[in-house]
């Protein structure tokens, strides 16, 4: 064929014919991808995945965590009662000098206007009675609505809330004793030590337990209480006082007054005059306690780790131990540097919050529920940390700190309380317990090119 | 730009982005080198793929340089295919799609088209399917992970990807009215890489999946020269013959290994050496507007060397073709008799086995194609059926139709 040869003009089809070719070019689909072609020899075959179980600990610890911008004295709480290892007493100081002064000109004050003198004690309500059938909606592990031996006494020297947690004071006189339990507690004082404290001022009252009560600790709102924890107290609206009160009952039939006077405690503290020790070691086991917060640290000895691996997951297995109590709590891995924590026997939340990493977490978790239920792990994804650890990305001396759920890292259980709130002990087997030890379970694949 | 020239244009613009889209291509091209994707042009594969003695000024073949002395216009030849193929393995099938990546050369006359000057682009092989198994593994029991392993399902999902593909520049230079050289130096680029990813998902096949995922890949980026040299006659009457050789030489090899998660990449350099192809071919007219011609190819891949795994599968490669055309005329009122027909067969044995057995591919094809108005270019279709592997022999069997587009616009730029 040449380019010289004469020819007739065509039509516009060469435009038209390519966008219709095209048009069919664009059209054509495939069938998503299938077996077919497989088992053509390829250069690339992955390793098969492995587990490994590393139970040694390259360095373990428990650290005590305080709030710095809240004093002990100033929970939320008080506690009361006895529950294992664990008791608590109520301590309380009322100024109730300035009662005089809120009384009209003229206003006797004595045993017959003071018609009675109460203390009353709201109860939280993870400790009230629920029906079975609402038992996993509450707390199973916290002792449900106990009956109570509330013995008052005052105290023979003025009440310092900065000792405590501590031993329980020196007393005097015993002025009460009464059986109780419920959402409220109301434990009659007498009238004529309320007049004594009223021209002398007193020192304070010790609530102690009693024989005859049943066990457990209870958690009663104290004067420090927020809003935020109203909720926690049936049938409390805000506003209300919700601390240990004291109630005077005035009657001055001359004068025409019959009034109640409330005084707040000017201070209260819960004793924890006994506590449990903690584990002796990880091979005891693991402790994440709340209120009086102690949280484990520790991380895996990552020697016996091949090089060039890929960490597909990495789970920090922890058996439940059947011992621990407490309320729903989330619990949290956090990245923190060792230096942080070593040969410290307390830091503060906010030193933890300023270097903390979240590793993993674990919202809501409900021990009761779970020793209910029968199942013992709770487990842990650190697949990014141990990964990062392998290669070098992350700061040698780090340690994983497994605390509650703190207002930081993401995992809070609600806006209704923090650790510092409820009293709780979430306990874990040690790495000595024969059949269920805690272990990093690490589930690794060998780079197929790690050898180039 | 003429108007044909510019149809042209878009037309290799929507070619190229229609690529990119392209999906999948056959299994057989999973493994080794590739599958081979070189095309010239639609005429040549209407016929069955014979052109190396082809020479024509108006719808100029690249598929051989020597044939482009005579050229008087500048020429843009633009060419894609898009392929349909049904898979079938003793227990699946499949149907893919793919729209190979286009070739585009350039001719561009001096000295009055005694020399031709020319550069371009063409894909050489690739490679581009993707394959989704069932996996099995053992890993510990959440529920009880200190107690004997359970079965984890997933799946295993090897994508194999990249295209070799040479620019090659050069020249011709016609000697006489009956013999003409070619030279090209090509510039050899490509990449061939396998993703291989397993997602295993929880034993019940709930929760959080992929439970466990693993995926590596591996690269290699090639890098060549190489150079063909052509050449075609006319020794007797109206009988054209044309030969071409490309010499054996060396594609440096830049391999690397990733695993996703694992920080750095892990690198090796290495050298292929790719035997000496040889093509030989001839046309004649044989009555009235019909001429007929043939090819053979060989590609000796048993002397391949330089990455064992290719090497212990690869044997001497060959394609034969034959068909005949009626060339395009012009007669008034002549309708579709003025057409082009062309019609061919070919027969090839691919540079690998598959299932130890070689691969087999025979196709058939025809074709037509028209010249735009102005003699300023030629627009050429080409449509083919072909068969490649055996079930018995190679456990997979295809079926191919292939749809060939080419372009070529002419262009007087002095």
């Amino acid at each position: 064929m040449s380019q010289s040869t004469p020819r007739a003009p065509q039509p516009r089809l060469p435009a038209a014919a390519a966008c219709a070719l095209l048009a069919v070019l664009a059209g054509c689909t495939s069938d998503v991808a299938n077996p077919v072609g497989a088992g053509l020899p390829g250069e690339l075959q992955l390793n098969t995945p492995q587990t490994l179980f590393v139970g040694a600990m390259s360095v373990s610890g428990q650290v005590a965590v305080k709030d710095e911008s809240r004093s002990y004295d100033h929970n939320e709480l008080l506690y009361f009662g006895v529950q294992g290892s664990e008791a608590s007493s109520i301590l309380a100081r009322y100024d109730v000098t300035t009662l005089p002064d809120s009384l009209p000109a003229g206003s006797v004050l004595n045993e017959t206007t003071v018609t009675s003198v109460k203390l009353r004690l709201f109860r939280t309500e993870a400790y009230a009675a629920v029906p079975d059938s609402l038992l996993d909606e509450v707390h199973p592990l916290l002792p449900q609505n106990p009956q109570k031996v509330f013995e008052t006494y005052t105290l023979a020297a003025p009440l310092d809330a900065a000792l405590y947690p501590g031993p329980e004071p020196a007393t005097e006189a015993q002025i009460g004793s009464q059986t109780g339990s419920g959402a409220s507690v109301f434990l009659d004082l007498p009238v004529a030590q309320f007049l004594s404290w009223v021209t002398a001022g007193m020192n304070g009252l010790l609530i102690r337990e009693g024989s005859g009560s049943q066990p457990g600790l209870v958690g009663y709102a104290a004067v420090d209480m927020t809003s935020s924890g109203y909720q926690e107290i049936d049938r409390v609206g805000a506003g209300t006082t919700v601390g240990p009160v004291l109630t005077v009952a005035y009657r001055d039939a001359a004068a025409e007054l019959d009034t109640a006077f409330v005084f707040e405690p000017v201070a209260d503290v819960s004793t924890f005059h006994a506590l449990a020790a903690p584990p002796s070691g990880l091979a005891a086991g693991f402790e994440v306690q709340t209120h009086l917060r102690r949280y484990p640290y520790f991380f895996p000895d990552l020697d016996g780790l091949p090089d060039d691996i890929l960490i597909n997951r990495a789970v920090l297995r922890l058996a439940i131990d059947a011992n621990s109590f407490g309320p729903v709590e989330s619990l949290v891995l956090h990245e923190v540097p060792l230096s942080l924590l070593a040969d410290r026997d307390t830091v503060t939340v906010q030193e933890i919050e300023a270097v903390a990493v979240t590793s993993a977490g674990i919202l809501a978790v409900d021990l009761g529920q779970m020793i209910f239920d029968e199942e013992t792990w709770v487990g842990f994804d650190v697949t990014g940390t141990m990964q990062r650890a392998l290669n070098g990305a992350l700061a040698p001396d780090t340690v994983l700190l497994l605390t509650a759920g703190e207002d930081f890292g993401g995992y809070r259980v609600s806006g209704n309380y923090t650790p510092d709130f409820y009293f709780g002990r979430m306990l874990f087997l040690g790495t000595a317990h024969p059949a269920q030890p805690p272990h990093f379970e690490i589930t690794f694949t060998p780079f197929s090119g790690g050898g180039l | 730009m003429s108007a044909c020239a510019r149809v042209a244009a878009v037309a290799a613009l929507s070619l190229l982005l229609g690529a990119a889209a392209a999906p999948a291509q056959s299994p057989f091209a999973q493994t080794n080198i590739g599958q081979d994707l070189r095309v010239s042009d639609a005429r040549i594969e209407g016929r069955g793929g014979w052109g190396v003695a082809e020479s024509d000024t108006l719808s100029p073949s690249f598929h051989n340089v020597a044939g482009l002395p005579g050229l008087r216009h500048v020429a843009i030849s633009v060419c894609g295919f898009a392929a349909l193929t049904a898979s079938e393995t003793a227990t699946s099938s499949r149907n893919s799609s793919r729209v190979a990546t286009p070739s585009v050369r350039l001719g561009l006359p001096l000295d009055g088209g005694r020399a031709v000057v020319t550069a371009g682009f063409r894909a050489l092989r690739g490679t581009q399917y993707t394959t989704v198994t069932p996996l099995e593994t053992l890993l510990p029991d959440p529920a009880d992970p200190l107690g004997d392993p359970v079965i984890f399902h997933g799946t295993e999902t090897l994508v194999r990807e990249g295209t070799q593909f040479e620019v090659p520049l050069g020249g011709a230079y016609r000697v006489n009215d009956r013999l003409s050289f070619g030279a090209t130096l090509n510039l050899v680029r490509g990449v061939v890489r396998e993703r291989l990813r397993d997602d295993i998902g929880t034993p019940d096949g709930t929760g959080d999946s992929p439970y466990v995922a693993i995926s590596e890949v591996l690269t290699d980026d090639i890098s060549g020269l190489s150079t063909t040299w052509s050449v075609q006659a006319s020794p007797w009457r109206q009988l054209r013959v044309g030969a071409s050789v490309t010499p054996g030489h060396g594609w440096d090899m830049t391999r690397t290994r990733d695993m996703l998660g694992l920080p750095g990449t892990r690198t090796q350099l290495y050298e292929v050496r790719l035997p000496a192809t040889w093509s030989l071919g001839a046309q004649t007219p044989v009555r009235g507007r019909w001429r007929a011609g043939f090819e053979y190819e060989s590609q000796p891949f048993g002397g391949f060397e330089g990455n064992d795994a290719w090497a212990a599968e690869m044997v001497d490669a060959w394609r034969w073709s034959a068909g005949v055309e009626r060339v395009e005329q012009w007669r008034r009122h002549g309708g579709w008799r003025n057409l082009p027909l062309r019609l061919g067969v070919m027969r090839q044995r691919w540079p690998y086995r598959v299932g130890g057995s070689d691969v087999l591919e025979t196709r058939i094809a025809a074709g037509t194609g028209l010249t735009f108005r102005d003699q300023s270019g030629h627009l050429d279709v080409a449509l083919s059926y072909g068969w490649t592997g055996e079930r018995q022999d190679n456990g997979l069997a295809d079926r191919t139709w292939r749809l060939t587009v080419s372009l070529a616009g002419l262009e007087r730029w002095w």
